[in-house]
């Protein structure tokens, strides 16, 4: 039960679902190019990487959605950056940082891993990194990807 | 050629023995029976199959032939899947700019093979090298993902090829030069928006699936919004292959004094949107029917602004091909808040009883059923009850139906239920994971069949909203009897929040996660399998076996055989094959049709959620193509451009 209180307290994504989507930069773009077809909270139900956010995309154009490429590149980078995930086994040190609110330290430990001992697989693998705080990684869990 | 094409969909219904080269439609027959009579691939030489060519969607008029690929039944692309990560950059789609993902079944016809790609263009190739013939640039949005169809022309008009846009235009092209041809709608262009709109400018309204020609008319769905409620129609309609000009009109939302408008209250069916054939559609060709699953009425999830039963939201049509007329329906979700849009194609096969024989048509399901009837009266061969459904648990102001009509044969081909002892223990870190989610969840369990209704507090729900099973193509053994169709054992976990202005409720996630698994492993948090194929006998309605499909490549090998989740179709041959890509693991795989042991399986460039086509060659050769380009509804992480063919050697 620590666990549940951790996880809602982490990324209360059920409940900021119901908020407006956040003020930033793409907003507009978002909801004109994504909104036309289906609600925005079904855009949003999901957390992706860069990559993955570029991959749906690419296949909302192929089923519909219209825009230049330049609002579609406005829809990646805000949805990147409001419901993005972080690829542990390619982020640059502040992409760590910022994203995982970790340390300079910490974000320096797990590059140091994965250049030893190659990609890391799993979460379970990636709180066993050395001066890493498990129980701090564990809130941050829905943000952490290990590939794309 | 169109007596031909109709004397072989008679044919191919009757189970009649009849030589046949091509593939001259999505469902290779009218009736999408997708079997095909050749045999030169059978069980026993399926693993010496080889890749015959490898076709790249996104490089313009160039032909790869692969080199003969090496050991029987290899992983012979093996190294593709990171090699063959294609992505557009900017600059726009079509002539190799953005890829997009492909779910297209190539046609073949007269020793030439069409398709659509991800990549803008339409083209036409020699089929036994994948040599492009023509190409044509699709300049306003995209070609229709999953394919096009051919008409063999007449007096008056030379061999088309149709297809739509995600721009909701018409195209039909000369099949010899791939030019527009003039004598249609506007210089060979059909704008089908006109009509479809509902007087609102900006609504979305495209064609993702293939249309379908009967005679001399080709009739086309729609490809329209989930939400919100007010949009584009989902009309069906016909026009003449000749000039494009409408011949009639399917009302998918009945308007006053049509059949069906009394399921509405008062105004609610006015500019109301979804209730849409975005799938596939088949005819009867003998008796001129065509049959239309329809998807379910906007908004998707939310059903608070339309109570009553909303034919022919979710519902199984049948209409006179020529005139639009209404034969019969059967709506297979009453009042659908689930997504559970019918799309896959109803394959027409016949029901062989006591020296009797009914023609029928199934229907698989997002809902993980297979509704076996009647295709000529619409009334089930096999009984359907209506069952009582939960009601109490219908969100603040939508008035759930009470009642959903359940098939006593066969069972669900997919998990419609959970319970937390069913939590995967596949690996120590995935049940943890799925235990602590699940303990998690402000709601708790709340999954109580495939009618549970989705909440304000997450909610496990079997099957998730995109199946069960999905617009998977089926396919049909005339000489067994057996239907062959895949699902996925697959839950959604999904929360409806209230819309800003309080008027409406939509689906969200819960924590990030929309399915009911490990997002990162992708491994989902029900005990396996996680995806199967299976064989109905249509005669007894029986499952006559079922196997897994896919497997889990970052688990040990003794584990691996889990089954995937998996959208896409199948081919059956005469050969005693059912060939199947669909999964998310990157396979294309053959399975004995009698008994659904796995024969042969080959590591693909990427994830086939596609249906494949067999055809023999000018050389002789068999050969079955399969379209592998990755993403989708699934997630899968894959990415590649490419159709593949493989043939022995």
């Amino acid at each position: 039960m620590r666990f549940r209180k951790a996880l809602v307290l982490a990324t209360p994504a059920w409940l900021f679902a119901q908020a407006e989507l956040p003020k930033a930069p793409g907003r507009e773009t978002v909801r004109k190019v994504c909104g036309n077809c289906h609600e925005i909270e079904t855009v949003i139900a999901s957390r992706r990487t860069k990559l993955g956010w570029q991959q749906i995309t690419d296949d909302m154009i192929s089923r519909g959605a219209e825009g230049t490429d330049d609002e579609m590149a406005a829809v990646v980078g805000y949805l990147t950056a409001q419901f993005g995930k972080i690829n542990v086994n390619s982020a640059a040190p502040t992409e760590l940082q910022n994203g995982l609110q970790l340390s300079e330290k910490e974000a320096r430990a797990i590059i140091g891993y994965r250049e030893q001992n190659g990609k890391i697989k799993s979460f379970e693998e990636l709180q066993r990194v050395p001066g890493i705080d498990p129980e701090k990684l564990r809130q941050k869990r829905s943000l952490v990807a290990f590939s794309q | 050629m169109t007596s031909y094409r109709y004397a072989f969909a008679v044919a191919a219904l009757s189970a009649a023995a009849y030589a046949q080269s091509d593939w001259p439609t999505f469902g290779h027959d009218l009736g999408g029976t997708r079997y095909s009579t050749i045999k030169q691939i059978d069980t026993k030489n399926v693993n010496r199959l080889v890749r015959a060519w490898t076709y790249h969607m996104s490089a313009a008029n160039t032909a790869r032939v692969a080199p003969t690929a090496p050991a029987a039944g290899s992983s012979e692309a093996g190294d593709a899947a990171e090699g063959g990560r294609r992505r557009g950059g900017p600059g726009g789609r079509g002539g190799g700019g953005r890829m997009g993902n492909s779910e297209v079944s190539p046609l073949v016809i007269d020793g030439v093979m069409y398709l659509t790609t991800g990549a803008g263009r339409v083209v036409a190739l020699e089929p036994e090298t994948a040599k492009e013939l023509w190409s044509f640039d699709v300049k306003d949005g995209a070609p229709a993902t999953r394919g096009l169809e051919f008409w063999a022309g007449d007096k008056q008009s030379p061999a088309t090829v149709f297809f739509g846009t995600s721009s909701g235009k018409l195209y039909a092209l000369n099949a010899k030069t791939g030019k527009p041809i003039p004598g249609f709608g506007n210089e060979g262009i059909v704008d089908m928006k006109p009509g479809a709109l509902n007087g609102l400018e900006n609504s979305s309204f495209g064609l993702s699936s293939p249309p379908i020609v009967y005679k001399s008319v080709v009739i086309t769905g729609a490809h329209v919004q989930e939400g919100p409620s007010i949009g584009s129609a989902g009309d069906t309609r016909a026009w003449d292959v000749h000039t494009g000009k409408l011949l009639w009109t399917f009302h998918s939302v009945p308007r006053p004094g049509e059949a069906g408008h009394d399921t509405w209250r008062g105004d609610d069916w006015k500019n109301r949107s979804g209730t849409n054939v975005w799938g596939i559609f088949t005819i009867d060709a003998e008796r001129g029917i065509l049959y239309m699953p329809f998807g379910e009425p906007t908004t998707d999830y939310w059903g608070g602004d339309r109570p009553g039963a909303n034919l022919f939201g979710t519902s199984l049509v049948a209409v006179d091909a020529l005139t639009g007329k209404l034969k019969w329906y059967f709506q297979v979700v009453h009042h659908d808040t689930w997504d559970y849009d019918l799309c896959a194609p109803p394959i027409l096969f016949d029901v062989k009883q006591k020296g009797k024989t009914i023609p029928a048509v199934g229907q698989l399901t997002k809902s993980g059923y297979v509704y076996i009837l009647n295709r000529v009266t619409g009334e089930p061969i096999y009984g359907v009850e209506e069952r009582k459904v939960p009601v109490e648990d219908a969100l603040p102001g939508d008035q759930a139906w009470p009642t959903q009509p359940i098939p006593l044969k066969p069972p669900a081909l997919a998990r419609t239920a959970f319970k937390r002892d069913e939590i995967a223990a596949v690996t120590p870190e995935l049940q943890k994971f799925c235990t602590e989610l699940f303990d998690s969840i402000p709601g708790g369990l709340h999954a109580i069949g495939p009618f549970t209704h989705y909440s304000t507090t997450p909610s496990v729900i079997f099957p998730s909203s995109i199946g069960g099973g999905n617009w998977n193509p089926p396919s049909f053994d005339p000489n067994l009897g057996y239907l062959f169709v895949n699902t996925m054992d697959f839950g959604s976990l999904n929360t409806m929040v209230k819309s800003a202005d309080g008027s409406r409720y939509s689906r969200s996630g819960y924590n990030g996660i929309n399915r009911f698994w490990e997002p990162e492993s992708q491994m989902p948090c029900n005990q396996p399998p996680w995806g199967r194929l299976f064989a109905i006998n249509v005669n007894t309605g029986e499952i006559a076996w079922q196997s897994t499909l896919g497997i889990t490549d970052s688990l040990p090998a003794e584990k691996q055989n889990t089954g995937r989740p998996n959208i896409g179709g199948s081919l059956a041959t005469a050969g005693g094959l059912v060939f199947i890509g669909a999964t998310d693991d990157s396979r294309f795989r053959a399975f004995d049709s009698k008994t659904g042991k796995e024969l042969w399986v080959s590591k693909i460039d990427a994830g086939a959620h596609s249906a494949p086509i067999t055809f023999q060659g000018k050389d002789g050769k068999q050969y079955v193509v399969i379209t592998a380009t990755g993403g989708g509804f699934l997630g899968d992480r894959s990415h590649a451009d490419t159709v593949i063919a493989y043939a022995l050697p």
